[in-house]
Order: C-alpha cells, then sequence, then structure tokens
C-alpha cells in the first residue's frame, strides 16, 4: 500500500511541475499577456543591500594581469581599476582612477594625471608608480601573462623587454643596421630582427629560436661584443630589462607612456583588464615571504584591491562575496554594499538556480539551446548583441584549397539563415564579414551569403564540375555539440549544393588548440571574441605575422593597410582604410563568416542599472535591487 | 593476521607505485599541453610558465622529483587553479564528496539490506516481485536521469531543497539520494541472490530443526551467509562513491573532488589529475584489503593463510 502511495505522489509531483510550467509558459507570438510573465521568481530571495551572481567557474587567475577567461575578468574587472572606464550608456572611454590624460606628438605620447588622494584597499597611497610597476609587469615574460603581447607591443620598447632581446650600446653615432647584422650573422648569431631604441643610438637585436637554443643565440651574441669586440672597442651588449621600456611615472600622479604608433585605439585598449594597478608594495612582500613565489597575493588574507569591490569571503568553487570597497575614490556612486558570486557550472544548473532566485542573473552562461524556445518569450530572457564572430577557417597551404573560388564556392554554398534558425535556435545573426559591425563608427564589409548557383558555377571554373574530382577533405572540430551540429548542416549543405563530401574530424579541445598552432587542420572552426572596442582586434587576426592567424592566409596589401591605419591620427581615414583592408580579406575569402554572436541570458526584473554590453562586461557598481 | 596485513600492505605501497608511474607516463604521453590557449602566447611567456611548474627539465627528472615529492605527501601545484596546491584542493573537495558518499551508502546499505532480506524472506510473493522490480528500476536509472528527476520535483516544483551548490544539510540530500540508488539496488540484489542460497543450506535447515524463531534464523544466521557478495561488492563501490562521482557533482554543482577526474584531465592540469588518482587508488586498495579482512570475520571457511 505505501509503495503505492510513493509511487502516486512521485507520478503527482511530476504532473504537477509540469502543469506548472504549462501555465507559465507564454503564448508563441508573446502577445501582451505573455509580455507580463517572468520565466523566474520576481521577488529578491536576499536584503536590498545584496546581489547575487554567477561567475560560471572558480576562476583560474584572480591576479588582474594574469586574468585570461571570462570568469577571471568578471571578476577582476570589479575589484580593480584601470586608468579609465567605459560609459556603459555611450561605450565611450571616461575617467576612472585617471581625471584626465594628454595626448601629445601627434598621438605617439600619452600623460595620464591620476586623481588626488586614490587609495588602495589597505589605505596605503596608489601611485603612478604602482601603474608603471603593473603595466610593466604585464610586459614581463616570468609574469606569465596570456596578453602579455597587449602591453609590449604598443609600448615603445616593450617588445624588446617582452621578447628579451640584447640592447647594444655604445655607438657614436647612428649605427647601420645592415652592418651590425651582418657582422654578427659572420660570427654565427641566427638574427630575427635589429630595431633602433627610441631616441638613442642603442639597438635592439631580436634572436631566433625559442627556449635554450634562443638562450644559446644570445649568449653567443654577447660574447661576441663584449669578449670578441666584433663591433669594435667601446660596444657593449646586454639583455634588455625593464629601463628601456618607455614608460614612466613622472611623479605621484602622472604616468607617461609612448607608443609605436599613434594607436587610436590605445585608449580604449587601457581600459581592458591587463591594464589594471596592482599594488606593488603587496605582491613584493608576498613574493619575499615565499621565496619569490608572488601567487598567493591574490589569496583572501593578502589581497588589497584598487576597484569599487574587495573580496571579503571565499569558499572555493562555491562562493565569494565581495563588498564596496570604501577607499575607492568613487564609493559615494557604488550602489549596492555586497555581491554574492557563485560558481555554477552547468548552464542547466544556472537556469534552475536562477528559477527559484539563488541567482539574480545567470551571468557568462548562456541559454542552453534546448531551453531558447522554451524561454525566450519571457520578460526576464535577453539576447544582447555581442563582439564576437562565429566563422571556419581554411588552411590556405593545401593546394586545392589554396583556390580562392574554391574558397568562394564553399563560403556561397552554405545557408547561414538556416543554420542560426533551426540549428542555433534563432539566438544569433548570420554573417558575412570579418569585423562586426558598430565598432566606433565602423562599417563592416559584407560579403554575399547564399547563392548555391554562383558557387557552383565557381567550383566548376576552378575545374570541379558538379564537384567531381574534389577531393575528400577533413573538418576539423572541437568535442562540443553545437559545433557538431553546425558542421553536420554544413556537410549537408556542401554535399546538395556542390556535390562534394567532407568529414567530419572531432578532436579534444587542448589537441584541437595544438593542432590550430601546428596548421595541422583543413578545415576547422573558430570563434573569436574581440578584446577591445576596436575593429583592430578582428582584422589583426589575419596579419601575415600574427601568432592569432592559423589559416596562414598572407596577403602583402592587406599587412600594409593595417599597419599604415595604425600610423592614421584621422579617425575617419581609418576607418576607412580598416573597412577597405576587410575588403580585401573577405573578398579573397581569407576565413569563411559564419555568424555574429549574440549573448543570451536571464536577469531579474528587480536588478537595475545593468546595461547591455557588446563584450558582455557588466560593473557591479551601477547595479542596485529596487525594491517594490 | 598481522602478517597477512602486512603482507597485503607491502602489496598496496607497490601497486600504488605501478598506479603512479603508468597514469604519470600516460597523463604526460597525451597530446595538448596545460598551456594551449585559443590565443597566442608568446614563446617567452610558455618557457616562464614550464619553467614554473618544472617542465622545462626531462621527462624522467621530473618523474624523480614527482615521486619524491609524493613520498613526502607534496602533491603539487594546480595548473588551472593557479593558486592553489592539489593537497589544498583535495582537503577541500574530499570532505563534501565523502559526506554525499557516506550517506549516499548508509541509505543504500539500509534500503538495500532490508529490501533485499525481505524478498528472499518473502520469495515468489508480492512483496519479492515489488521489491525487486524497484531495484531493477534503481539499477537502469543512472544518476544522470534520477539526479535532473529529483531537481525537478523537489526543487523546482516542491521547494523543498536547493537546485545545486553547497552550504547546509539540504544540498546534500538530493545528491546522495541520486548517488545511492543504484547502490541500493544492487545491494538489494545482491542480498536476496545471498540470502536465498544460504536459507536452502543445510546448517540453516538444522538451525530450524533445533527449534530457533524464524527471526534468530533470519537475521543470525542467513542474513550473516547472505551478505557475503553484498561485502564483496561494496569494497570497490565504497572506494568510488567516496571520491565522488563525476555524473552527481556536475548535476548538482557540488564543490566535489568527483569533477576532477574529468576537468583535470580536459584542463592537463597534470599535478592534480595525478592526485586525484592517487587518492582513488589508496582508497580502492585499502577497502579490497579491508574486504578481505572483513571475509574473515563473517565467514569462518576462510582464513587469513
Amino acid at each position: 500500500m505505501k509503495i503505492k502511495n510513493i509511487c502516486l505522489f512521485v507520478a503527482l509531483s511530476l504532473v504537477f511541475a509540469c502543469t506548472k510550467k504549462e501555465e507559465n509558459a507564454p503564448t508563441p507570438n508573446g502577445s501582451e499577456s505573455s509580455a507580463e510573465q517572468f520565466f523566474g521568481t520576481t521577488a529578491p530571495k536576499h536584503g536590498k543591500d545584496e546581489i547575487w551572481i554567477n561567475n560560471r567557474e572558480e576562476p583560474q587567475y584572480m591576479d588582474p594581469i594574469l586574468a585570461a577567461g571570462v570568469p577571471d575578468g568578471n571578476l577582476a574587472m570589479n575589484a580593480f581599476a584601470r586608468l579609465v572606464q567605459i560609459n556603459p550608456e555611450t561605450s565611450q572611454p571616461v575617467p576612472d582612477l585617471a581625471e584626465r590624460w594628454d595626448v601629445l606628438d601627434e598621438g605617439y605620447r600619452y600623460i595620464f594625471h591620476l586623481r588626488e588622494g586614490l587609495k588602495w584597499s589597505d589605505g596605503q597611497p596608489l601611485t603612478a608608480h604602482d601603474f608603471e610597476y603593473s603595466w610593466k609587469r604585464l610586459m614581463n615574460p616570468k609574469t606569465g601573462a596570456q596578453y602579455t603581447a597587449l602591453g609590449y607591443t604598443i609600448v615603445e620598447g616593450g617588445e624588446a623587454f617582452g621578447r628579451r632581446a640584447v640592447v647594444i650600446s655604445g655607438f657614436s653615432k647612428e649605427a647601420a643596421i645592415d652592418t651590425v647584422q651582418k657582422t654578427l650573422e659572420a660570427k654565427g648569431v641566427s638574427i630575427e630582427k635589429i630595431k633602433p631604441k627610441f631616441q638613442s643610438t642603442d639597438l635592439f637585436v631580436f634572436v631566433n629560436g625559442e627556449g635554450k637554443d634562443a638562450d644559446d643565440q644570445r649568449t653567443k651574441l654577447i660574447n661576441a661584443i663584449t669578449k670578441s669586440n666584433a663591433l669594435g672597442q667601446g660596444i657593449s651588449a646586454k639583455m634588455a630589462d625593464e629601463s628601456v621600456v618607455e614608460l614612466r611615472a613622472l611623479d605621484d600622479r602622472q604616468l607617461e607612456v609612448r607608443l609605436v604608433g599613434p594607436l587610436p585605439y590605445f585608449i580604449l585598449l587601457s581600459e581592458f583588464t591587463c591594464f589594471a594597478a596592482v599594488p606593488k608594495h603587496v605582491i613584493e612582500r608576498i613574493a619575499k615571504e615565499n621565496n619569490g613565489d608572488e601567487s598567493s597575493w591574490v589569496r583572501l588574507e593578502n589581497i588589497v584591491v584598487s576597484g569599487a569591490y574587495k573580496l571579503v569571503k571565499e569558499n572555493f568553487k562555491i562562493d565569494k562575496v565581495y563588498e564596496k570597497n570604501p577607499f575607492y575614490w568613487d564609493a559615494a556612486n557604488v550602489k549596492t554594499p555586497r555581491i554574492r558570486v557563485l560558481m555554477i557550472e552547468t548552464e542547466t544548473a544556472a537556469m534552475n538556480a536562477y528559477k527559484v532566485g539563488e541567482i539574480d542573473w545567470t551571468g557568462p552562461h548562456e541559454v542552453p539551446a534546448e531551453q531558447l524556445n522554451q524561454v525566450q518569450n519571457f520578460k526576464d530572457f535577453h539576447n544582447d548583441p555581442y563582439l564576437g564572430v562565429y566563422y571556419y577557417i581554411i588552411n590556405h597551404d593545401l593546394p586545392v584549397l589554396n583556390d580562392v573560388r574554391v574558397r568562394k564556392a564553399l563560403s556561397l554554398s552554405i545557408d547561414r539563415e538556416t543554420i542560426t534558425k533551426n540549428v542555433l535556435a534563432g539566438s544569433y545573426i548570420p554573417y558575412g564579414g570579418l569585423v562586426p559591425d558598430g565598432l566606433a563608427g565602423y562599417k563592416s564589409y559584407q560579403q554575399e551569403l547564399y547563392n548555391p548557383e554562383k558557387a557552383k558555377q565557381l567550383l566548376a571554373e576552378a575545374g570541379y564540375p558538379e564537384g567531381k574530382g574534389f577531393p575528400k577533405f577533413k573538418f576539423k572540430y572541437d568535442t562540443k555539440d553545437i559545433h557538431r551540429l553546425i558542421i553536420q548542416a554544413v556537410q549537408q549543405m556542401w554535399k546538395k549544393n556542390l556535390n562534394i563530401d567532407v568529414d567530419m574530424v572531432n578532436v579534444e579541445w587542448k589537441v584541437y588548440l595544438d593542432d590550430l598552432q601546428k596548421h595541422n587542420f583543413e578545415i576547422a572552426r573558430q570563434g573569436w571574441i574581440g578584446d577591445f572596442l576596436d575593429p583592430y582586434t578582428f582584422i589583426e587576426l589575419n596579419l601575415s605575422n600574427s601568432g592569432n592567424n592559423h589559416s596562414n592566409w598572407k596577403n602583402a596589401e592587406f599587412d600594409a593597410l593595417v599597419e599604415k591605419s595604425n600610423q592614421e591620427s584621422d579617425l575617419s581615414l581609418r576607418m576607412q582604410m580598416l573597412h577597405d583592408a576587410e575588403k580585401i580579406a573577405m573578398e579573397d575569402q581569407a576565413m569563411i563568416p559564419i555568424y555574429l554572436y549574440t549573448k543570451t541570458y536571464m536577469l531579474k526584473p528587480f536588478i537595475k542599472g545593468f546595461y547591455k554590453d557588446y563584450q558582455d562586461h557588466h560593473l557591479w557598481k551601477h547595479m542596485w535591487v529596487e525594491e517594490k | 593476521m598481522l602478517f597477512f596485513i602486512a603482507k597485503r600492505l607491502v602489496g598496496v605501497v607497490i601497486t600504488l607505485f605501478v598506479i603512479i608511474t603508468l597514469s604519470f607516463l600516460i597523463i604526460r604521453i597525451t597530446p595538448g599541453s596545460p598551456f594551449s590557449q585559443e590565443r597566442d602566447v608568446p614563446v617567452e611567456v610558455l618557457e616562464a610558465l614550464k619553467a614554473k611548474y618544472g617542465f622545462d627539465k626531462p621527462l624522467h627528472k621530473q618523474y624523480f622529483q614527482y615521486i619524491g615529492n609524493v613520498v613526502k605527501g607534496d602533491l603539487g601545484l594546480s595548473i588551472k587553479y593557479s593558486n592553489r596546491t592539489v593537497n589544498e584542493i583535495i582537503k577541500i573537495s574530499l570532505p563534501k564528496t565523502m559526506q554525499i558518499g557516506f550517506l549516499a551508502l548508509i541509505w543504500a546499505i539500509l534500503v538495500g539490506f532490508v529490501g533485499g532480506a525481505i524478498a528472499a524472506v518473502k520469495q515468489n510473493t508480492k512483496w519479492d516481485y515489488g521489491l525487486m522490480s524497484i531495484a531493477m528500476c534503481g539499477i537502469s536509472i543512472p544518476p544522470l536521469v534520477s539526479g535532473p528527476l529529483l531537481i525537478l520535483v523537489f526543487a523546482l516544483a516542491l521547494p523543498w531543497f536547493p537546485t545545486s551548490g553547497w552550504g547546509s544539510w539540504k544540498h546534500v540530500v538530493l545528491p546522495s539520494i541520486s548517488l545511492g540508488s543504484v547502490y541500493a539496488a544492487y545491494i538489494a540484489r545482491l542480498t536476496r541472490g545471498g540470502m536465498l542460497e544460504v536459507i536452502r543450506s543445510n546448517y540453516i535447515r538444522t538451525a530450524r530443526a533445533k527449534g530457533l524463531s524464524e527471526k534468530a534464523v533470519v537475521v543470525k544466521h542467513a542474513l550473516k551467509g547472505g551478505i557475503l557478495p553484498v561485502v564483496t561488492f561494496l569494497g570497490p563501490a565504497v572506494a568510488s562513491i567516496m571520491v565522488g562521482s563525476v555524473v552527481v557533482e556536475k548535476i548538482f554543482n557540488t564543490p566535489g573532488m568527483g569533477p576532477y577526474f574529468v576537468d583535470a584531465a580536459f584542463n592537463r592540469d597534470y599535478f592534480l589529475l595525478m592526485g586525484v588518482v592517487i587518492v582513488y587508488a589508496v582508497f580502492l586498495l585499502l577497502l579490497n584489503l579491508l574486504v578481505d579482512i572483513a571475509y574473515g570475520f563473517i565467514d569462518p571457511r576462510i582464513r587469513f593463510e
């Protein structure tokens, strides 16, 4: 009898659960009555003085300079302030720790003026010296920051320090680089390049090789100059140290930086998390106490911050609690005293937690594709533009795929509309460009999206009428259902429209990354999320010398245009140059764009001060809980 | 018996050494590096990272250094969680996993034993069929299904328990039920099978002939003999239940040790993966030893020699 009762209870509960969902479900067309409905609870489970958000996972790095993934960045950007912040309403850079900045020497030199009386969360003064230390720490390869090149490629002298060049000094006048290179190569040194030091007769020498090989080259070079006097008496050589970087604190409140060009995106870039200040006094103390290991400076017991929120409690992989930092310069305008950040790892668990009010915002998680149809008409569902492109890369070293007609045929035979609508439940936007639109007034170049007839014709012109004789190639992707589903759709489209066959090769993520780096693929999928609000963050992917150019597409005209745009201080001229560069890349089908990302998430209606953001950056300091 | 235990302990140490060596080699020859990233990372930075974790040294040197550290109880640094040691991560996560595992085990044993015993005593009745049908369902419904179902009913429809996470006793209940149900079902079937075999044996008939009550026969004699197969099953079961279930802990977002078996492998977090493998191996080897010792006490036919 009891068993019967239990079965009855479970069955009734299930029916109840399903019925309840039915009642809540809005009408398919999102009519007036459905607009009043919400997927989750609508009253906070906590007081007005806190917000509960999801961070997806325990961060890998809490140090803003090392922060790489989204979960790292979200915590770091709220705890560590930069010189500049983005106004959430206008998306324009506005002062944060700097109260203003001067642009000098036609955009080559900047002086940031820090606010008066800035303090770290331990009450210690925060000065321009902290910024000098932090930015040089970013460029120092020993720090191990993934974004190190973002720093050293823009600051004059940064590359020499970051890539461990050798500095040759003692020339009485400007040295002939060719002669120096030939002389050193005659001594057996393998040289990558030689660059003159800014406003100096010194030279930076970059050697070829990696690891021990490169170190041997450097030693050989230094010995050739100092011991064998290869370049004559009085010429000395040593490893470049941080003093070669053209970045210095002029006093406690002024930071001067000289750039390698009048890079118009520099201010936007300086808002990026890795350009935050870190507390030199804390890091150096921790390193001293731990035999040089500074990594524990971000632990709860040690961490000192400059931003709006300070970490006050942490439970590994469960949650972290942040409280308003009273020493933050704008603390008076920080609206919510406490933020509880949960580490809910799966999308489904985040949706469940959101539904019952255990979190107010699903955070970096997307709404699972299988739930999109169910929730997309609720008022607390959001789908915002997101600064990212999903595309396919082609290995241009392969003879068949090196024919632009073949690449164009492959692109024109993909029905992107069907993919976004049917495979991705309508959450993304079909796209035919390299750069997302709307970046600092940039207008992207759009190629034709779908034209199977033209695709057939192009393939025939390339020598494969009706796909005859076209070799079967391999499409490599990383293990994730969504990639598999899209590629299956593309595989069918290519079969139907071009009569060509493709094998799908699935490899695990870390192996996939290695294969991309080694160009070990024929066609592969890739997604790119912009680091800052400028087209350059996408254009850079196709530069011949970019480490992120996995397809090996190289075009001298494209490179020259991009290089020229970095020297151009007129914004509209620069945008035109970048547009022209994008056109070159797209007309040559450097890659096959598929869709633009958007960001789906759930947000409680009582959370205010939450702005749509192209980069999905949401500063907690703007948010608050509105009580009914 | 002491000699038996000492002999087995030596075996445990040797097995453990082999497991560590093989795991170390397998992990290291797997393609992909812990530092592979989507974004190009400069060579100089990769070199600095490799040097930090000692990967710049030859593999055999790394191996001997690692073995030396393990002997000292130092399992190394996590690569994924950059400012934490593997010892610390295991220290934080293992107790949570064990709490869930312990509760799952208790309920699995209680329900399994009682259900199995009732089914055996009332063989071929509606009790037997009913209980064994439930047990069959328990075996057939993995936590991958029972977990979300429990959340749907007891966290979303009836908000009695939290949907996921950790913090109070309520967070332990649903994962334990989900994890324990499969084991409960196995134990019930094994207990029933074991008892049925024993109930028909001569010594039970003798016990009945001596005029012992049915209750005494079942509890004192039949159950003791009947649990032998369960004890064999429990050794490895306890080991795997105590180091956590990847599925259950992922579904309930439990910050336990289970998910590291998969995540650390995907992330190529070499030392963390080695750490959880070692913990699991130690559990498994010691519990198997315990099972062998327990056998000696339960079954008089088995001698330690």
